[in-house]
């Protein structure tokens, strides 16, 4: 470009510029569309209008119920199903099922990896295959992840008939259960019902993400944290070496060094049951327990244990198991410990209640996946199939799988894509996705989801249920087994094999098991089927069953890592144990804490990184005695030091977008178990060394905290609950630089014209001490606004496409870690900096206040971008693509965006237009003939308002409101004009139309003696120019927006 | 040598921009242009997948069409909305349902051609042979607004805008034609001042009318 100099470019410029209009006239063409009907119209399908469908998630064995939207024939949307008794919302990973069923990696049908096969022939395969094993007295084998509902209850018959049956997750629910077993005796997982609890401590259960019931878990911890419902705030207390999304928000953290976990809860159970006077059954064990020893192991002071004793005696409370970064050698001891906690404080069966039912279906250990690969390593399985899981990239280091599955005749794989553990042996048959085919799933012994296909399949695939089927159909059962009857008032004698014997499809025998189990005996088959499948879950609520502590001694429990050794813990991310790995929306969703992406990445503590000489770039080489891994690194100030806590989930070396992305965690394990057969995630002895190089990881949150800034703001428990019913205006401490006097007195302190409002002002309010970090919203706002994934190379430039940042902040340090989180969208000023800048009023505030964005007319300076202070607005770089098949879940309701054109968060301008459409439907339907119609009817009300959004529809934790805060009697304005509420960065007086709500921190120092911003004060006067910590003068508190208008549209004026 | 690539990238896209401007199309080159492997595709490519387009076929958007646009079937709708007086939601009954009017499914054509004689008639005959093979009838769009505007026909039709002010007398149309020009200039000038406005909105008419100008009551 050198010999190319501006004049001669301008040059260049104007004669091209004269061509071009030389050359076109107004009018272009256009490829000629078809409109294609349909034959005979399908009954209810109206094109161009979503049809709704109740559903199941399969993404993890939670079993939650989804909504989906299916939109001229393709589902395009997920929402949590509001009828779920336990789980009414869906996690980040939920959304990622929806986009795992679009993946480009599908297979089109059955394959031997060399050939497609049709189903025929790959039945034939299978069979012929059994059928020799059988002859060569080798075993067949299902290994798998947990299944529940009429799956588990057909794999129950096939055991009868000789199958091996193995259900394992690498970070599930196998101690829990077994320490259940032990204390109680009885084969079930506790429900822990968080919402009345005023003290919640957690030993690493990543209670609200990854655990089994993790939602219904979410919504009881964001009730106990709300003030508004019991004049109380809970207490979260963490015991553990690295703080993660479920534990961040907790007010005080016992960093125990990983492997003393289990000596800590089991002196915690002492502590309280001598704070509670506790006499039970388990009393006599407690007399064994070492407190001192235990706080020394962990690095813990024991008066703060007591303190925490104290706290948990004092009132309700729930003590919550450990997770994967804390379930070391001790994992079922561990859990025993909690339960034991939870049975001297009288939690059990208040907060913590057995008899539920709860399980995901057959639940095996570590120890069981290890003899059975060993066996196969041995000769000793014919066939073996595996089922969800990716083996050869869960097995430990020293677990040769994938020579034992070599050694198989033939292994069956139901996936809808290859993985790692695709070999020579394997048959992949694509088993479909729950959004394509019948399936079911049970929770508890009274709460059953029912997953109705929601669309044709895409590729030539066959429901895991009609695979089993098939299998029980060709391999009979000896004698009938189980019988079914779970529900007390409902207990025909039926068996699953008769069911199975007389159903044609498994969609035919989830009907007739339903029926069989669940349908109450008066019912008429037809009718209630019908409503079961349009609410899509079945629900009972079963008599809580009294249980008492069994266990006669307490299990022994490691000395742990000696002093000086570095520990290493393994945690889930958003990619959980690396089943999303090839989903490239859930590679790109930054994590919580790092919010790092595409990558694995090792978490330490900054004055660890410090003694190994870490710069930032650095490598991290981890070393065990089974594996290696070198990652980067991210100084978090929530790791203990001297602990290495890696993510789990990539290092796959199959897949379009998960193959070569980061290291295989897995591999640094051991096949070491703890005493009931679970296998070690956490406490694992690590030796750690700098690599120099390019680390490649890179945060999209750069800074640590927020500088001083009162960006996300904290508020003080005591002031919190004292100031609930408007005591004061405000209690967020924010104290903003006042405004000259000068500007005050010429009554200038605004630069536009106030807009007008006439009807709606569109407004969000986020509660940020309800929300976790944990990514729902901004995955759900992705797939309903058609936010493309850029890639890490481009995210690495800061060119991420989605529309909600999620901002953390670490604002404390040792006990108090004051982990802060923010959720930042368009904050739709009503004094928007965005707007005045754009040169072609491509972007422009509207009736409903929202800064309204047209692509047609943005000619991509970027001026509004710079100009706006929450850095929401988001520039199209290259026209993103939706490889083959992920364009057919676009969501047809709003376009997508091409190079050169800003985009940003538009409050789901579709979905309110949807709205306000529906709502004006109803006036003109009850409009008197002759006459205008009733304007109170066309607008559309609260309730209906409330979770429009696509974030405040996932939010699990209901952090997010929507509204109108033209309507006074609306909840975002009831939650906006709270004294915990503030605008961000409300100095700059942009009036935004989002309000965020402060935190509550127990450590937080009291407000005393500030009045608060006071709401929507003049702009004149008041503010001391002496100025910060004045207390009437914080302009912008609560600005006077946003922009509350009261609704008088006739005196409206164009503008 | 990573450098060089990027240089490269960055002159592709400065040229295929220029190319652009000057109204020619972008080379094949500036598609392909890409810094990673496979995996992330960037460039200029239409996200859409072509299935839905006729390339062969243009229409010229912006003016009444010059020329009828060609059908699979010599379909009049002089004969059933003129001489029969077959009402128009008849045929289209989304129209005052949904977003889309749409083309009836074949089952509706059949609800009645399957009583009328088909001898030597042969548009008829290629409706009974899709009928009878359950082939789809690729109709060609006469009226195409781009995918960029959100259009509902439910609104206009339950407001009282009466089919013919938009798509012309249909009902003495041999061949559809398409009188309108779909600009956005022509949409507003009857958002600004069509009378249903006032008869359905009253003393609130002029913020309906301000609603209507509103960029984000059609773009989406």
């Amino acid at each position: 470009m050198q010999g190319l100099n501006r004049r001669d470019f301008l040059k260049v410029g104007a004669v091209a510029t004269t061509a071009t209009a030389a050359a076109c006239t107004y009018d272009y063409k256009v490829p000629q569309e078809h409109v294609l009907p349909y034959v005979v119209n399908p009954e209810n399908v109206q094109p161009g209008l979503a049809s709704y469908y109740a559903t199941a998630c399969h993404g993890c064995a939670s079993a939650c119920g989804v909504v989906a939207r299916n939109k001229d024939g393709r589902v395009v949307g997920v929402e949590g199903n509001p009828d779920h008794p336990l789980a009414a919302s869906l996690c980040a990973r939920g959304h990622f099922d929806l986009y795992a069923a679009y993946s480009p990696d599908r297979v089109a049908g059955p394959t031997d990896g060399r050939t497609a096969l049709s189903w025929a022939d790959a039945d034939k395969k299978v069979a012929d295959a059994v059928a020799a094993a059988r002859a060569a007295g080798k075993a067949v084998a299902w290994l798998g992840a947990y299944r529940s509902g009429t799956v588990d209850a057909l794999l129950g018959e096939l055991v009868a008939g000789g199958l091996r049956r193995v259900h394992w997750e690498p970070m599930g629910v196998d101690a829990l259960l077994a320490a259940a077993r032990q204390a109680y005796g009885v084969d079930e997982l506790p429900v822990y019902e968080l919402g009345g609890a005023h003290t919640i401590v957690t030993f690493g259960h990543d209670f609200l993400n990854t655990a089994f019931g993790a939602m219904a878990m979410a919504r009881g911890w964001a009730q106990a944290k709300d003030p508004a419902r019991g004049e109380f705030v809970a207490r979260m207390v963490s015991f553990e070496a690295r703080l993660g999304s479920s534990s961040s928000q907790a007010d005080h953290w016992f960093a125990a060094a990983p492997g003393s976990e289990a000596r800590v809860a089991f002196a915690l159970a002492r502590l309280c049951a001598e704070a509670k006077g506790y006499t039970g059954p388990a009393a006599a064990l407690l007399g064994a327990v070492d407190v001192a020893g235990a706080a020394a192991a962990a690095g813990l002071d024991e008066a703060r244990l007591k303190q925490v004793a104290g706290w948990l005696a004092a009132g309700p409370s729930v003590v919550l198991p450990g997770g994967p970064s804390t379930e070391g050698a001790d994992a079922t001891a561990l859990a025993v410990a909690t339960l034991l906690c939870n049975e001297v404080l009288g939690n059990v069966g208040h907060s913590v209640v057995f008899g539920r039912g709860a399980r995901p279906g057959q639940v095996n250990s570590y120890a069981d996946v290890k003899a059975l690969v060993d066996d196969a390593a041995a000769g000793k399985v014919g066939v073996l199939i595996l089922d969800g899981l990716d083996l050869v990239h869960l097995a430990p280091g020293d677990l040769a799988v994938a020579d034992a599955l070599g050694k198989c005749d033939l292994v069956v794989q139901l996936a809808n894509e290859p993985n790692d553990s695709s070999g020579d042996k394997t048959l992949l048959l694509p088993v479909g996705s729950g959004f394509e085919h019948w399936s079911d799933a049970r929770v508890e012994a009274g709460v059953a989801v029912l997953g109705q296909p929601a669309m044709i399949p895409l590729k030539d695939s066959r429901g895991l249920g009609d695979f089993v089927l098939g299998l029980v159909k060709s391999n009979p059962a000896p004698a009938p087994a189980a019988v079914e009857g779970a529900v007390p008032d409902a207990a025909p004698v039926v068996t699953t094999a008769s069911l199975a014997a007389a159903a044609a499809t498994f969609g035919d025998l989830v009907k007739a098991r339903w029926a069989a189990v669940y349908k109450p005996a008066d019912a008429d088959l037809a009718t209630w089927w019908v409503e079961v499948q349009a609410k899509g879950v079945f629900a009972v609520s079963l008599p809580v069953a009294s249980v008492v502590w069994q266990a006669a001694t307490l299990p022994e429990v490691g000395a742990g890592l000696a002093a000086g050794e570095k520990a290493l813990v393994l945690f889930a991310g958003h990619l959980h144990d690396g089943r999303w790995a090839n989903v490239p929306w859930a590679q790109e969703l930054p994590d919580p804490i790092s919010t790092y992406f595409w990558n694995t990445w090792v978490e330490v503590n900054p004055k660890t990184a410090e003694s190994l000489g870490l710069a930032e770039k650095d490598l991290v080489k981890l070393t065990t005695d089974t594996g290696t891994v070198e990652v980067g690194w991210f100084g978090s100030p929530a790791v203990r030091e001297g602990t290495f806590a890696l993510v789990a989930g990539n290092g796959k070396q199959v897949g379009k977008y998960a193959k070569g992305r980061g290291a295989n965690a897995m591999k640094l394990l051991a096949s070491s178990t703890d005493a009931s057969g679970s296998l070690a995630t956490g406490g694992l002895k690590v030796v750690a060394t700098r690599v120099s190089g390019n680390s490649g990881v890179h945060a999209l949150c750069g800074n640590l905290d927020q500088d001083g800034r009162p960006i996300a703001v904290a508020v003080n428990v005591d002031d919190a609950v004292k100031n609930l019913h408007g005591e004061a205006a405000s209690i967020v401490p924010l104290h903003h630089i006042p405004i000259d006097e000068r500007v005050t007195a010429a009554g200038s302190v605004d630069m536009f014209p106030e807009p007008q409002h006439p009807t709606y002002r569109f407004a969000l309010t986020i509660d940020n001490n309800a929300c976790n970090g944990c990514g729902a919203c901004q995955i759900a706002c992705a797939m309903e606004n058609n936010t493309p994934f850029v890639g890490p190379d481009q995210l690495q430039k800061g060119r991420t496409m989605v529309w909600i940042r999620m901002d953390r902040f670490f604002e404390g340090e040792g006990e108090n870690p004051d982990i802060r989180y923010l959720p930042a969208l368009c904050q739709q000023c009503s004094h928007a900096p965005c707007e005045g800048v754009c040169p072609v009023l491509a972007t422009y505030h509207n009736l409903d206040g929202l800064n309204a964005m047209i692509y047609n007319r943005c000619v991509g300076t970027r001026y509004c971008a710079n100009n706006c202070p929450y850095a929401a607005r988001r520039f199209n770089y290259h026209t993103w693509q939706w490889p083959e098949s992920y364009h057919l879940m676009l969501n047809p309701d709003l376009s997508t965006r091409e190079m050169g054109v800003m985009e940003k968060c538009t409050f789901c301008v579709q979905r309110t237009r949807a709205a306000k459409d529906l709502y004006r439907d109803v006036a003109f339907g009850e409009r008197e003939p002759g006459r205008p119609v009733n304007m109170s009817q066309n607008t559309v009300p609260d309730e209906a308002l409330r979770k429009l959004t696509a974030c405040a529809a996932a939010c699990p934790t209901d952090a997010i409101t929507f509204g109108n805060w033209n309507d006074e009697k609306s909840t975002v304005r009831a939650i906006g004009e709270s004294p915990r509420a503030y605008t961000l960065l409300g100095e700059l007086n942009t009036k935004p139309g989002v309000r965020y709500v402060a935190r509550i921190n127990h450590n937080a120092p009291a407000n005393a003696g500030h009045h608060g911003g006071g709401h929507h004060e003049a702009p004149a006067g008041g503010h001391d120019a002496g100025g910060h910590g004045a207390p009437a003068g914080d302009h912008g508190t609560h600005p006077a927006a946003p922009a509350a208008e009261p609704a008088h549209g006739a005196e409206h004026k164009e503008g | 040598m990573r450098q060089l690539t990027r240089v490269t990238l960055a002159f592709a896209l400065t040229l295929g921009a220029g190319l652009a401007v000057a109204g020619i199309a972008p080379s094949a080159n500036a598609e392909a242009s890409h810094e990673s492997e496979e995996t992330f595709t960037l460039g200029m490519k239409n996200p859409l997948p072509p299935e839905l387009f006729d390339s062969n076929l243009v229409v010229t958007v912006g003016e009444p069409l010059a020329e009828p646009v060609a059908q699979p079937i010599q379909f009049t709708h002089e004969r059933h909305a003129g001489t029969l007086g077959m009402d128009c939601t008849y045929c289209h009954s989304n129209a005052r349902k949904g977003l889309h009017a749409g083309v009836p499914a074949t089952s509706v054509c059949m609800g009645c051609h399957a009583l009328i004689d088909t001898t030597d008639r042969p548009e008829l005959v290629k409706l009974k042979e899709a009928w009878d093979k359950g082939e789809v009838i690729a109709w060609n769009k006469t009226h195409d607004l781009p995918d960029y505007v959100y259009f509902s026909h439910k609104r206009h039709v339950v407001a009282g805008v009466a089919c013919q002010e938009c798509h012309g007398e249909v009902q003495t149309m041999g061949v559809n034609e398409r009188v309108a020009s779909l600009k956005m200039g022509w949409c507003l000038d009857c958002h600004a001042q069509h009378p249903s406005i006032d008869d359905n909105y009253g003393t609130k008419a002029e913020l309906r009318r301000a609603e209507l100008k509103d960029c984000w009551t059609c773009h989406k």
